[in-house]
């Protein structure tokens, strides 16, 4: 379960990696309307920066996890 | 100016009395070096982010967010996706730096691939890659001193009492080392990021509800990303957000950070510490400066977005405060480069050749650190019109030790010969493009010169390790440091010999 989890955060690292550098996806973003009341561009870099944030602080609790059941 | 010098001398004192008082004597050079390997999570998570964001961010980012909208949050995305890789990194880099007793970047590189010369490649191209941007950070503290001095100093005079008062701080760095870098970068961060971040907070209330200037009411324009078709070129984003993101541990100032921690595990809580807090100033910053883009006084001078709406929204005291807030962020980042350079100076130049004493060692850092201060502050107070160019040339050169420095932790297979000539090449590649062409952006889809000399750099790494393999010796020792970062606690004895030459 514990491989799993980890499995999970490596997905999560690569998928933030492809969110911040896939150009295809911010030229999207560029053409697109507002969304929730803000530019499309802002709300992208805002989701791109929390999902980055989110991706660390799960891998550092889960970390915690597996070291505390060693 | 009484409000606004007396904040920065009460702040500047502050931070001073701290470091006096927490001075203690270093017992070894990894003590001044790397402060015995000895802080928990919450002053490395500070550490960090005082090394990492510099007083520009204020200026600089801040201004560009004014002029140009959302493409500044480019400097948040790879600010907060380098840390996924310190993350990565930690384990292997901590373990190492532990067992060895690695105390600069440069002797990874010499421990990674078995190489005397590699280190002292590697510390030449970090030296001289930072010094420019040392230089750029005094600078910067005369438009702050200008401000402070609420127009009173011409430029001149504000740049020259800058560079004093910066070079007075570096007193503390030389006697204390990395010691006194961390426990001032805690004090420091906590103006810049915590307390910034809620002026930025305020700001950013107070444009909005006493200027009547809100997001919908900004020109399209800002909200506008170069794509397909852009005289930038369309993969100018991923350009800029790649080289942040690689070159961020290429400065060895930054690198230093995940050798000062007191384990693995408080590496890993700072960055989960660091990442909140990050995210929180860097978007209050740019949507602050986007925001103060409405100010008829910003259009003009987007730079000083920072002291021109501090003023504006709280007066001469939000004026000194906003200084405070700016010294506090410089200090720190000036503070780690000079300390890690120092660092290098005496380990991996000096100390590569010959066997020199933990005394010895300790002395040629402190001398190099004070010749460095000397040698930046008077190329400060000179008008060198070539100097930005240099700092992003230097940002194109540094990023060529990304190459065998992530290769290197991750992948056994990549050998000296391929490191030293991939960062080589790859460095002269970046040169060349950038000087003969200078508009270069525009015929390369904007990728940097960095990027293409970074792709000839990993070219020939990777060639490099299947052309001429490791020998079977040399790839056991390789296989064993490996191990040795897998299971750091049960290796003590069976790896003794992987140390490197």
């Amino acid at each position: 379960m514990i491989l799993n989890r980890m499995l999970l955060i490596k997905l999560w690292f690569i998928a933030d990696a492809v969110l911040a550098l896939l150009p295809p996806l911010y030229w999207w973003v560029n053409g697109q309307p507002a969304m929730l009341g803000l530019p499309a561009t802002l709300v992208y870099f805002l989701l791109v920066s929390i999902c980055i944030t989110a991706s660390v602080v799960t891998a550092y609790f889960l970390d915690s996890d597996r070291s505390a059941a060693r | 100016m009484t409000i606004t010098f007396g904040l920065l001398i009460g702040f500047f004192v502050m931070v001073v009395t701290i470091l006096q008082l927490t001075k203690r004597k270093d017992r070894s050079f990894t003590d001044y070096a790397v402060g015995g390997r000895s802080f928990d999570a919450r002053f490395q998570a500070m550490s960090f982010l005082n090394t990492w964001y510099p007083g520009a961010m204020f200026t600089a980012f801040g201004g560009l967010a004014a002029a140009s909208g959302v493409i500044s949050f480019y400097v948040l995305v790879y600010s907060l996706l380098t840390v996924v890789l310190m993350y990565v990194m930690a384990q292997a880099v901590w373990t190492w730096g532990k067992h060895f007793d690695l105390k600069t970047q440069p002797d990874l590189f010499a421990l990674r691939y078995n190489s005397r010369h590699i280190r002292t490649i590697a510390a030449v191209i970090g030296i001289i890659s930072g010094i420019p941007w040392l230089v750029l950070g005094m600078q910067a503290l005369g438009g702050l001193f200008q401000y402070m001095s609420l127009g009173k100093l011409g430029f001149t005079s504000a740049v020259i009492l800058g560079v004093a008062v910066i070079a007075l701080r570096q007193v503390w760095t030389v006697r204390m080392g990395m010691r006194g870098v961390v426990i001032s970068d805690m004090a420091q961060g906590i103006v810049a990021y915590i307390i910034g971040t809620a002026v930025l907070i305020d700001l950013i209330i107070w444009l909005v509800n006493s200027k009547g200037i809100q997001l919908a009411s900004l020109p399209a324009s800002m909200f506008t990303l170069p794509g397909l078709g852009s005289k930038e070129g369309p993969l100018y984003v991923f350009s800029l957000i790649l080289t942040g993101t690689v070159g961020g541990w290429c400065w060895p100032y930054i690198f230093v950070r995940l050798f000062t921690a007191d384990s693995v595990h408080s590496l890993k809580k700072s960055a989960a510490l660091a990442m909140p807090l990050s995210l929180l100033f860097g978007v209050a910053l740019l949507i602050f400066g986007m925001l103060a883009s409405g100010l008829p006084a910003v259009a003009d001078q987007p730079n000083d977005v920072w002291f021109l709406a501090s003023q504006e929204a709280g007066g001469v005291w939000l004026l000194g405060i906003a200084g405070m807030i700016l010294l506090a962020a410089s200090m720190g980042h000036i503070d780690g480069n000079i300390q890690a350079t120092g660092a290098q100076i005496a380990n991996d130049l000096f100390g590569n050749y010959r066997t020199l004493t933990h005394p010895q060692l300790i002395f040629i850092a402190k001398f190099g650190m004070v010749l460095l201060t000397a040698l930046s502050a008077w190329l400060a107070c000179l008008t060198l019109p070539a100097l930005f160019s240099l700092a992003v040339l230097a940002y194109q050169g540094i990023i060529q030790l990304a190459v065998p420095q992530f290769l290197g932790i991750f992948w056994k297979k990549g050998n000296a010969a391929g490191a030293i000539a991939g960062m080589v090449l790859g460095f002269l590649t970046a040169v060349l493009l950038e000087a003969a062409f200078p508009e270069l952006l525009g015929h390369t889809y904007g990728l940097s010169s960095g990027l293409i000399g970074l792709a000839v750099n990993l070219t020939v790494y990777v060639a490099l390790a299947y052309l001429r393999p490791n020998s079977a010796d040399e790839q056991l020792r390789i296989d064993a440091l490996f191990q040795i970062a897998k299971k750091p606690a049960n290796t003590e004895q069976r790896f003794d010999h992987v140390q490197a030459s």
